[in-house]
């Protein structure tokens, strides 16, 4: 080695060796929660998306319930198969078709030494009803009020009769805070800070990064086991497989398909599939733009695409195909052969061409495409690059099939954001065919029914398609506030039938959450929506 | 007084572009902060309670005033102020910038003058061919294959977070590497340049060793351009290494700021931005400072 290599060799040792120490002498940064001692026992969780907000009636992302469940708790919940039992509330009755008096549990205490009455509750709806405090307040247009009647008693009070106020009591939206936290520190604080009457409080939270939860000892089920909760937002898949592969993650969320046969070849890990998902997958059509206003062109797009294939590939094996609009677990839903084995629209792309000929539609220059009166069979279809649940890989599946009975798609591809922002206007005017994700968590559609089936009195549309049929608007209102249960079913199977003869909305599939799980946990349960995890009180860790 | 006056007018500047654009690209924001409750109604009520109905000229002048008086706004996701959100990621950047540099300088900038000095041998061809190999793979993948085999395979080190020394080595190694190849062949290219000049052959001719030729005459009219690249560099290092900062969960700007942009966050995606800005500014005045102590002829 020449001079010149010996002291350019000497100064880089040097360099790193002083950077090194300078660099381990800022323990500073080492105040996040990678290393804890192991004598604890200790929960980490890797989360397929990032959490915005951790103030229930300030959230956007459906994936706050994972993170607060733990933390927060509603008068009612949902046990793992979606039937509503107890939880703040102890019981309920319907005093007339516009009240309905809930018992508040005694006994239970917030984080932070507030006890819960019926006054804590009552603070917390009409935060929920305050459009400047609250995002969700228009959810909620079917409450008028909340009363106090006693102090473990409380009244909620419809405008309209209202059959399912029960059903709407597990939504995150409707968790109960501590009144005292949100009058001590405003609402903002609640974006990141967390006080509830869950077995966990939250200790420490860094948003889109991790929360850090400790158990709560005065919980009123009792203490439980595990010690300490790590929610850690990984957006990235591979990176999120990789740190449960590396053991430095219990449970990671939403494993893509394409992992379970290496997941399945380790001796540490296992996958868990939430049994029957509320996460759905549909195709929209706008009815009101040319060629889409021919509904033999609708019809024909339908037919031409096979679900059954997409689901089986692109998703391997884990979507399961669809035939009735109506979400999974929503009541009223038709049997799933109510239009036969294969749904109203079955994949046959004989049908699909026939209808096109019929609609006037014909190759006339043999390039595969079709034309008619000079113009050429093309449609715009908008989806995202959202990688979780592959709508970008279905929709690119989907195109070769459109292509085969000769309509010519371009895919506008948008950041997830992006796509929802465009879906979600109804000024957007220039959307043909568009592809969407949503969750009914329960048996009671109200925000599907009224996003998607009933026109807007602002806007005399809908919001999330463009049906805009003001029978099926009339009858979905109705449907909501029937008490009675076999007529309200009666109503909702004729909605259905008829969304379906418009051939705007397709159903593709439902997708179960699939979880990579460490075999060293224990007592793990799910819930069907938003796939978050049950009784943390139960969950243990063989160490 | 001169060089201060062109910092402020210049972040000024910036600011409102960048305030500007960042509102008219965005389009509705409720879209996205309301995600599936979007409604008319509960658009219209955001749109009130953020103060999205001024017309924006009065937006930016309200913005700027809090600005001037250290308050960059809340973040319309979490509520949390913006600057306390950036006062928290912004040392992880610096941190992880410097690291990248320390190795950015420690190898790049070595192999550059050994492959000018042992220029047309086997060193020169492997150095040049190891650090433009570095460079061209792609970040997302390198990043990926150093957490398989050195967290997963060997254990070694951890798949990423910001937990303590050993968090950084990898990501820092990923960032560097993106950075190697443009030094080693920029050091190389400016030390070939000087070592062609008439002083330096007047130096070997007085009868000088190679390596006082090299580091004593060559090397120091090396720093010069060398400082400025790797001033670029670093700034760069601060706020671009996004795809890093995502494959190792590491809680820099950048990954704060593409966050804050796909959330249409405007606040939050302002602040960051405007400090990125900052930061660039202020490196690169940095090294124009820096240039009259590496050449005293040169007067600012």
């Amino acid at each position: 080695m020449s001079p010149i290599e010996k002291k350019t060799l000497a100064i880089f040792v040097s360099i790193v060796v002083v950077v090194a120490i300078i660099a381990y002498g800022f323990g500073w940064w080492s105040n996040l929660p990678a290393e804890e001692e192991r004598a604890r026992l200790v929960l980490r969780v890797g989360l397929h998306r990032g959490i915005d907000s951790l103030d229930p009636v300030n959230v956007v992302t459906g994936m706050m319930p994972i993170i607060m469940s733990p933390v927060y708790e509603g008068l009612v919940s949902f046990d793992e198969n979606t039937s509503l039992v107890p939880t703040l509330a102890t019981s309920w009755e319907i005093v007339d078709p516009l009240t309905w008096r809930f018992q508040i549990r005694e006994g239970v205490k917030f984080h932070d030494g507030t006890p819960l009455n019926a006054s804590a509750v009552k603070y917390n709806f009409d935060r929920l009803l305050d459009p400047t405090r609250s995002k969700i307040f228009g959810e909620y247009d079917w409450l008028d009020r909340v009363e106090v009647e006693d102090e473990y008693t409380i009244l909620i009070i419809t405008k309209e009769p209202n059959p399912a106020v029960d059903m709407s009591m597990p939504r995150a939206d409707v968790y109960i805070v501590s009144p005292t936290a949100i009058e001590k520190y405003g609402g903002e604080w609640l974006g990141t800070h967390a006080v509830g009457t869950g077995p966990y409080k939250v200790v420490e939270r860094e948003t889109f990064e991790y929360a850090k939860l400790e158990k709560f000892d005065d919980y009123w089920r009792g203490k439980p086991i595990i010690d300490e909760i790590i929610f850690y937002e990984i957006d990235e898949a591979e990176v999120r497989y990789l740190k449960f592969k590396a053991q430095e993650i219990d449970i990671a969320t939403s494993i893509p398909a394409e992992f379970f046969p290496d997941l399945a070849k380790l001796p540490y890990g296992h996958l868990e599939l939430t049994s029957l998902s509320t996460l759905m997958v549909w195709y929209n059509l706008n009815p009101w733009v040319p060629p889409l206003d021919d509904i033999r062109v609708r019809k024909a797009i339908w037919h031409s695409i096979d679900r059954y294939t997409i689901a089986t590939t692109v998703l391997g094996g884990l979507g399961g195909p669809q035939n009735i609009i109506w979400p999974t677990v929503a009541e009223g839903r038709l049997p799933e052969d109510y239009f036969g084995p294969d749904g109203p629209y079955p994949y046959d792309p004989d049908k699909a061409r026939s209808l096109l000929e019929e609609a006037g539609w014909v190759d006339t220059d043999g390039d595969g495409i079709r034309e008619k009166n000079g113009e050429k069979l093309s449609i715009k279809f908008n989806t995202h690059m959202g990688e979780t649940y592959k709508d970008l890989a279905v929709s690119e599946a989907t195109l070769p099939y459109l292509k085969e009975v000769g309509i010519d798609v371009k895919l506008e591809v948008l950041e997830p954001g992006m796509h929802w922002g465009k879906v979600a206007s109804p000024a957007q005017k220039d959307l043909q065919m568009w592809i969407i994700t949503w969750t009914v968590p329960s048996s009671w559609p109200l925000s599907w029914v009224m996003q998607w089936l009933v026109i807007n009195p602002e806007t005399g549309k809908t919001t999330w398609t463009y049906i805009n049929d003001k029978e099926i608007s009339d009858l979905s209102v109705e449907a909501l506030s029937t008490m009675d249960r076999d007529e309200r079913m009666t109503i909702w199977h004729e909605v259905q039938v008829k969304v379906t003869e418009w051939a705007v909305v397709k159903p593709m599939y439902n997708l179960p959450i699939p979880f990579a799980v460490n075999n060293k946990v224990k007592n793990l349960t799910f819930t069907h929506d938003y796939a978050y995890i049950l009784h943390y009180e139960n969950l243990d860790i063989e160490e | 007084m001169h060089a201060t006056l062109y910092y402020i007018v210049t972040i000024i500047v910036v600011s409102f572009i960048l305030f500007v654009v960042l509102n008219l690209a965005a389009g509705d924001p409720t879209t996205v902060l309301l995600g599936l409750q979007w409604t008319p109604q509960a658009a219209a009520a955001l749109r009130e309670r953020l103060g999205l109905n001024d017309p924006l000229y009065v937006q930016y002048a309200r913005y700027l005033w809090n600005a001037l008086h250290g308050d960059l706004g809340r973040s319309w996701l979490s509520g949390e102020t913006v600057l306390r959100v950036i006062m928290r990621r912004l040392p992880y950047s610096i941190m992880l910038a410097s690291a990248s540099m320390v190795i950015v300088l420690g190898v790049g900038v070595p192999l550059g003058i050994l492959s000018a000095v042992k220029r047309g041998k086997i060193f020169d061809w492997i150095a040049r061919s190891l650090s433009i190999s570095v460079s061209s793979i792609p970040t997302f993948w390198f990043g990926i294959m150093l957490i398989i085999i050195f967290s997963v395979e060997l254990g070694w080190l951890p798949t990423g977070g910001a937990g303590g020394f050993q968090h950084i080595v990898l990501p820092a190694i990923a960032v560097a590497s993106y950075f190697l190849g443009a030094t080693v062949r920029m050091t190389r290219g400016y030390m070939l340049d000087v070592l062609s000049k008439d002083y330096i052959v007047a130096a070997r001719a007085k009868g000088l060793s190679e390596r006082a030729v090299a580091w004593g005459h060559a090397f120091r009219n090396v720093s010069l351009p060398l400082v400025t690249l790797e001033g670029m560099f670093l700034a760069r290092m601060i706020g671009s290494v996004v795809i890093i900062e995502i494959v190792f969960q590491w809680p820099g700007l950048g990954d704060l700021a593409i966050t804050a942009l796909l959330s249409k966050d405007i606040p939050l995606a302002l602040g960051t931005l405007i400090t990125v800005v900052i930061i660039y500014v202020t490196v690169n005045t940095l090294v124009d400072v820096s240039y009259r102590f590496l050449d005293p002829r040169l007067h600012l």
